[in-house]
């Protein structure tokens, strides 16, 4: 299922992207509201998911920089790819990353998602996620450290607050 | 009416991927079927492409929150191919790195069953208290969670200085740590009200369906391989087992918390009695021909590893039969019980996808 | 518990469908049987010695030989834990055209792990209620039509 929307009538959408781009406080604005509210997806994939884990426990907290894992996909905007994706599971990976409103980011983590890391040999496996998802930020390590995901969240924000603001659908 | 039929995930708010196939009527679960193989990344087969020293962080990756057991039994049925004994220094600082690994699994269990039940306490204080552990292993081994830590052989490394003092300082905080989750987590009376009863397995279907690990002892069944059939230098030192006999989710909840306990006084009675000698022995790349068959208690269960050999360098079938596989016909427990108690039963089995599905 | 005896109890009664036996260490034998007894002596087992827990069923290809070998892996379990006997039943079937009788009516605990290795190594086990795809993903069969079974000695992995 395909997140294709449009709230606004004819010509109406460029003309406001065109207002918001040119304005920097507003456009400052939206950025900002998006990258501290990130919210990702409750995807365990495999073994670097306990870092995951580790990463919103008390010692590393990212839930100071915004990141809540929450179980509706419709709500969430990151989907971070931990550890190996199967060929099984990879149709399942499409269709939730197509489940999720835009604006909507991807994070591989782990050196499996990356280039298939240990299993790279393996007949069952997909070499990287980059073949099914467009990937915003890699996060390298056999699992990364919690803070080197904090790090990989920070590269991201940093990504978006520099981005222009697209209001297109499947961004 | 007719039933309902539909699929709780291969995604959902909990922790790995399983697919169930569920048939509904009204708020009971007539039939719930688990779809594995959503992490199956074929490890036996990459493993007769290697060496055997080189297998050894791809078969700790089946079961990370619990390296070290996993190691363990691959490491053991390579040595028993080779015939070489371990010394017993090295046995027991093996044993060390098992107990604690159990004891991170099983906060680990913990702290997701407070994200199936919808306590966020429950998730955020056992991970928090699962670092502290992480330090004691970093210390030894270098690494947060992927150890490479036991392989055939020995152990890498020796103790470094003063970890004795921080593993004491370290259990003796976890006790106090113990009696306040028992007071707020487990004598909880919402906890109670939701495990008690729900997803009952008795004592002869326990045996049948060939359940391992905490699961077969909430059953009533005094099954741990580490006081029937001791392996390694468990013989030396004093275990108990804790066994439940009512069967339901409360009972095997119960059997992990009293094993974080009994593992701690395991640590404690290993510290106190650690002989000096060598760490490792020498071992040779080309195995002699011939098959072993190695069994350790894991914190989810009995892992075995049997390896055949051709008198190579590499092996010529490494099957792994992991706790987490075995347990699947646990799943049948949920025929009969209402939706709302599924989410308690399947992490009452603590069934880790990558385990299961190697 | 003699395992010398329980070797010698199978050979007297089961005869030629016993093949070699042998005496790994403490506590575990090894057992290569013929397929079309193995059911029998497999509830002679359970009755007799009560082998009633299964630890492992696994494959092996033995290309050169022309066969494979189910092996399974069964122990002692009581209310009071285990019992330290471990047996190796070993049963060869024909590799090009593999077929055994499946052990589920005497062990239950076998279910998933004969599912697993049909799907692996392409054994039927016959008298099985639910031999259907478990690890490989559905359109395994499109993408390999000529070599269906990853751990067959004739699948390659690429480098």
């Amino acid at each position: 299922m395909d997140t294709v929307g449009n709230a606004f009538v004819g010509r109406l959408r460029s003309v406001v992207e065109k207002v918001v781009n040119g304005l920097k406080p507003i456009r400052y604005l939206v950025n900002w509201s998006r990258l501290y509210s990130l919210w990702p997806v409750h995807l365990t994939t495999a073994c670097c998911s306990v870092e995951f884990g580790a990463a919103s426990c008390p010692r590393f907290d990212v839930e100071r920089m915004g990141m809540l894992p929450i179980g509706s996909l419709r709500q969430c905007d990151l989907i971070i790819i931990e550890g190996t994706v199967t060929k099984k599971m990879a149709k399942r990976v499409k269709k939730i990353y197509s489940q999720m409103a835009s604006p909507r980011y991807v994070v591989a983590m782990g050196a499996c998602s990356i280039s298939g890391g240990l299993f790279y040999n393996s007949y069952n496996i997909i070499k990287s996620v980059d073949e099914i998802l467009p990937v915003d930020i890699y996060v390298p390590g056999c699992p990364p450290r919690p803070e080197a995901l904090a790090n990989g969240i920070m590269m991201l924000q940093d990504k978006i607050r520099k981005k222009q603001v697209n209001i297109v659908k499947g961004e | 009416m007719s039933p309902l039929y539909f699929s709780v995930g291969p995604q959902h708010s909990g922790s790995g991927h399983l697919r169930m196939k569920i048939e509904l009527q009204g708020d009971i679960i007539l039939n719930a079927e688990p779809d594995p193989g959503f992490v199956h990344r074929g490890t036996e087969k990459i493993a007769e492409t290697r060496e055997y020293q080189q297998n050894v962080p791809m078969i700790e990756r089946q079961c990370l929150p619990d390296v070290s057991s996993v190691s363990l039994a691959y490491a053991m049925a390579i040595e028993e191919l080779l015939g070489i004994e371990i010394p017993p220094r090295a046995q027991f600082i093996r044993i060390i790195m098992c107990e604690l690994s159990r004891i991170m699994s099983h906060l680990y269990w913990l702290s997701i069953m407070g994200i199936f039940l919808g306590h966020s306490t429950m998730f955020m204080w056992p991970f928090g208290d699962r670092d502290i552990f992480i330090d004691i292993a970093e210390k030894i081994t270098g690494s947060r969670v992927s150890y490479t830590y036991i392989v055939p052989g020995g152990i890498r490394y020796d103790l470094p200085d003063k970890i004795k003092e921080q593993t004491i300082k370290t259990l003796d905080y976890f006790q106090g740590r113990l009696k306040e989750y028992d007071a707020i987590f487990l004598s909880n009376p919402i906890f109670e009200r939701r495990t008690k009863g729900v997803g009952v397995l008795s004592q002869t279907d326990a045996i049948n369906l060939g359940v391992t690990g905490p699961t077969l002892r909430g059953s009533g069944v005094r099954g741990d391989i580490r006081k029937g059939i001791p392996y390694s230098s468990y013989d030396q030192l004093d275990l108990e087992i804790p066994v439940f006999t009512e069967g339901d989710s409360y009972a095997r909840s119960m059997v992990r918390f009293k094993e974080m306990e009994i593992s701690s006084s395991i640590i404690r009675h290993a510290l106190d009695n650690l002989p000096d000698g060598d760490f490792a022995v020498k071992t040779r790349k080309k195995v002699p021909e011939g098959e072993a068959l190695s069994r350790v208690e894991a914190a989810r269960g009995e892992l075995a590893c049997y390896i055949m050999s051709d008198g190579t360098s590499k092996p010529y079938r490494l099957k792994m039969s992991t706790p987490s596989f075995r347990n699947l016909p646990g799943f049948s427990l949920m025929k009969g019980s209402m939706l709302a108690d599924m989410p308690t039963i399947y992490w009452s089995l603590d069934y880790w996808p990558p385990d299961a599905d190697r | 518990m003699n395992e010398a005896k329980l070797i010698d109890e199978l050979r007297d009664k089961f005869g030629e469908s016993v093949g070699i036996t042998e005496l790994m260490g403490q506590n575990e034998i090894i057992v290569t049987v013929e397929k079309e007894k193995v059911v029998e002596i497999a509830q002679f087992l359970k009755d007799t010695y009560a082998l009633n827990y299964v630890i492992s069923v696994s494959g092996v290809d033995y290309p050169e030989e022309n066969k494979f070998l189910v092996v399974y892996h069964v122990s002692s379990m009581s209310e009071n834990g285990h019992l330290p006997l471990v047996l190796a039943l070993k049963v060869s079937v024909d590799r090009q055209n593999p077929s055994t009788p499946s052990l589920i009516s005497i062990w239950r605990s076998a279910e998933w792990h004969e599912r697993e290795t049909w799907e692996l190594f392409g054994i039927e086990f016959n008298g099985h209620p639910k031999l259907e795809r478990l690890l490989l993903h559905d359109e395994w069969e499109e993408e390999n039509p000529n070599n269906q079974f990853p751990l067959r000695k004739d699948f390659l992995l690429e480098d």
